[in-house]
């Protein structure tokens, strides 16, 4: 029985050719970058900085020095986050967030940091109006996934922007369901920091991500250490993007990104509406998320009645070989903001390589599972 | 001093050269990089795009526009067989 991978918002796959033949030759041709100055060393620099170039194309970024590498954004957004606040600050989020911002906001608090989730609506999302009621004069960062990860919801992210930009708040956006999947401008938004891995919509390989800071804006690293830059000198450099990257660089995996990125890109609406509305037909099928006439990313998320959302993925593999997400998907706080904590949700994400068939081959399992315990 | 005088602007990071020349050749120019130098930097990690003096304000003004300050600018002269590096001072 083929895979079908519904999957690809926890990873994308699978990988594209260019991106796996990128990374062979990276691993055989190139050496370590920016640090010495022979051929392989130099053939380096070239893959990195061309990642660099190709992800500030894609976000209509002027200069690549505003792209910061990290291994995904999990790490892209702790460097925004941590990078930002200080004792005292305050921080505001969206109620879809991902542990990704709410366990370092959390363990902030041992240092006196706050924060304060703004009220959603009833798919979580925050509006300028509820972000306004959250401000406080001491509000150091405000925080808005751009796509929710449990229910496919997109935030006003331009709105909320406005009004952070309005009180002079940096802006940090989630981008991990997003980036890829939907044109990001960061030059023509009021976007200062976007975080966002390079293994989901880019298509990119695992171990990557990137932060887009904007110019001007200084952060303080997560780590000190070798940049490659500045060896004269025992501190830290303060120029971007060296003082965010210690450590020799993931360089295969930066030219698997640079060639995710210059690939085109491909529409997955068509086959998430595909899926979302088969769903709708099924009895026992409970769907999540705003609907079909509401932007949306690729994903479907759903109940499936007297079923267990863990053991329902767990039957979709073992009997169908169909590869979906079930449970709280990393976002206790999306969960809790939408009443779903208790039951957790199945999710279904396709990508460029679903087919017509594979939908038609999920929507059947899904049937026959609903069946079974009708 | 005649425009074929070889000057170093020396940067910090390979990362800024990089954006620097980005600019520089957009319009099909070239612009070689190297290693500065261990008398003019001594961390072996600095990288200097040559120019001439009548390229320099070029490269000045795309660092300036990134708002990347170069570390200086030093000129090359061959003596008694090898290469000696001082401070550049215009005019």
């Amino acid at each position: 029985m083929p895979l079908i991978y519904l999957d690809n918002a926890a990873t994308s796959w699978p990988k594209p050719q260019p991106v796996i033949e990128a990374m062979t030759r990276a691993l055989e041709q190139s050496a370590s970058p920016g640090r010495s100055g022979h051929r392989m060393a130099t053939a380096a620099d070239e893959l990195v900085f061309g990642c660099r170039e190709a992800l500030a194309d894609l976000l209509g970024a002027p200069d690549p020095g505003s792209i910061a590498f990290t291994s995904g954004a999990t790490e892209a957004l702790n460097l925004a986050i941590k990078g930002i606040l200080r004792p005292g600050d305050h921080a505001v989020i969206s109620p879809l967030e991902h542990h990704a911002v709410l366990r370092p906001l959390k363990a902030l608090e041992s240092i006196g940091v706050t924060f304060t989730v703004a009220e959603g609506d009833r798919h979580g999302r925050m509006s300028p109006l509820t972000l306004q009621k959250a401000l406080k004069a001491e509000t150091r960062l405000v925080v808005a996934c751009h796509a929710s990860n449990v229910n496919g919801a997109l935030q006003p992210i331009a709105e909320l922007g406005a009004l952070a930009r309005q009180r002079d708040i940096p802006f940090l956006v989630d981008g991990a369901q997003s980036v890829g999947h939907l044109p990001i401008n960061v030059d023509s938004l009021p976007i200062d920091l976007l975080a966002f891995p390079g293994h989901k919509g880019l298509r990119g390989p695992q171990g990557t991500g990137a932060l887009y800071i904007r110019p001007g804006l200084e952060l303080e690293p997560l780590q000190q250490g070798g940049t490659g830059s500045e060896s004269e000198s025992p501190y830290q450099p303060r120029f971007a993007p060296d003082r965010y990257e210690s450590g020799t660089p993931n360089t295969p995996g930066l030219a698997g990104l640079a060639a995710a990125a210059r690939l085109p890109r491909e529409e997955v609406r068509e086959r998430t509406a595909a899926l979302r509305e088969g769903l709708a037909r099924i009895p026992g099928v409970e769907a999540l998320g705003p609907g079909p006439d509401a932007d949306q990313v690729g994903l479907v998320a759903f109940h499936l009645v007297g079923w267990d959302c863990t053991q329902a993925c767990g039957e979709l593999d073992r009997r169908f070989s169909i590869a979906a997400r079930g449970g709280l998907h990393c976002a206790w706080l999306a969960h809790r903001s939408l009443g779903t904590l208790d039951r957790g949700s199945i999710r279904f994400s396709p990508g460029p390589t679903t087919t017509e068939a594979d939908i038609a081959a999920a929507l059947a399992a899904v049937r026959t599972l609903a069946k079974g315990r009708a | 001093m005649s425009s074929e005088v070889a000057l170093l602007v020396v940067f910090a990071a390979m990362s800024q050269v990089k954006r620097v020349k980005r600019i520089l050749e957009a319009d099909g120019a070239y612009y070689e990089i190297e290693r500065s130098p261990h008398c003019i930097s001594t961390g072996g990690c600095s990288v200097s795009i040559r120019c001439t003096p009548l390229t320099l304000p070029l490269v000045l003004d795309a660092a300036g526009g990134l708002g990347i300050e170069p570390k200086g600018v030093h000129y090359e002269r061959q003596q008694d067989g090898s290469l000696s590096y001082a401070p550049y001072l215009p005019g």
